[in-house]
């Protein structure tokens, strides 16, 4: 079995959920490799959880004022600053029959290849229960998993470089009591590759291309033409679709 | 004490995910409760059956609303990734 790894790309963020979910749609009609891809976002953006509510979770009119665009996911987790030049995602989409059946047991995996990644960088991660990777107690990566239609899908995020001021001012802080200690708080609980390694972003593109192909047998590729319609499709009618982002 | 029609609670769950609901409310029966957070469910269509099984359900009666959680779960096999059952419940009585 041949995994396809799809080279970093940078797309819009209904583009980049829609080609995860378009993927997806191939895989399920067996018309596509599983598949590894690692993106970025341009705009910067912000994603949600399927599950959160979006004037819980965002400020809509800062991502606004920002040009940060905003998108819901199809995956539970929480809400996601993706920075247009601090910030990496990767996703990898396969029949669920390549997986682990466990959805713990999935996350610490694939988390566990993050983490590999990181240690070439020179930086020393742990996996966190449930969908975490932390260095030294802050956050560097979150991820999020689906399984529909026997597909699995789980993407995360891996900070590079970060200005926790940017992204405190497009996401809420949850808590019921706003205060400047909580904002703190939230500030401290996060970091990037930039605070612990002088590895660049090139670097670390690379590190997590090695780690996640790691074992594989694979090729590089891009999306199919089908991939690319239906992704268009998709992010049209859905991602951009304020029914669907508001939808919470 | 002033009544408002919606409620709301919010929990971060020890161990857990960041659980809300909003529970609109006629007198002491729940006309609808939305959940929302950043847990995860799986599958993801079982959060609307959880939503749909409070409904009409008498708030005062928390051990109702937990077996109907409960049978939600055992019927579809859903796996909850951040909460409890108990979690939601109690939540669901402190937005009284």
């Amino acid at each position: 079995m041949s995994w396809r790894f799809l080279p970093f790309s940078v797309q819009n963020a209904a583009m980049n959920m829609a080609m995860d979910e378009s993927i997806s749609l191939h895989i399920h009609a067996q018309r596509s490799d599983p598949t590894i891809r690692l993106y970025g976002w341009k705009p910067s953006a912000v994603s949600i959880g399927c599950f959160q509510s979006l004037v819980d979770e965002v400020e809509v009119d800062q991502c606004q004022l920002q040009g940060v665009e905003v998108v819901r996911r199809r995956t539970g987790g929480g809400a996601v600053y993706h920075d247009q030049w601090g910030e990496i995602t990767y996703s990898v989409i396969a029949p669920e029959s390549l997986v682990t059946e466990d959805i713990n047991q999935e996350y610490l995996v694939i988390c566990g290849k993050i983490i590999e990644a990181l240690g070439v960088l020179g930086i020393q991660a742990e996996f966190h229960p449930i969908n975490d990777v932390l260095v030294r107690g802050r956050k560097i990566s979150g991820s999020a998993q689906t399984r529909r239609s026997k597909v699995f899908l789980q993407h995360g995020t891996i900070i590079y470089d970060l200005n926790t001021e940017k992204m405190f001012s497009l996401l809420k802080v949850p808590s019921i009591k706003l205060s400047d200690k909580s904002i703190i708080q939230a500030k401290e609980r996060v970091t990037c590759v930039r605070d612990h390694s002088g590895a660049t972003k090139d670097d670390l593109i690379i590190a997590l291309k090695s780690s996640f192909t790691k074992d594989l047998e694979f090729y590089e590729g891009s999306l199919t033409e089908s991939e690319m319609e239906i992704a268009r499709e998709l992010a049209v009618k859905k991602y951009s679709n304020p029914s669907w982002t508001s939808s919470r | 004490m002033i009544r408002l029609p919606v409620s709301h609670a919010e929990r971060k769950v020890r161990g857990g995910k960041l659980l809300r609901v909003s529970v609109d409310r006629q007198a002491d029966l729940i006309r609808s409760v939305k959940i929302t957070g950043d847990f995860f469910i799986h599958p993801e269509e079982d959060l609307e059956k959880l939503e749909e099984a409070a409904r009409g359900l008498p708030l005062n009666r928390p051990d109702k609303l937990e077996e109907a959680f409960h049978r939600v779960v055992r019927e579809n096999g859903t796996q909850i990734l951040g909460f409890s059952i108990e979690d939601l419940t109690e939540l669901m009585r402190e937005a009284r």
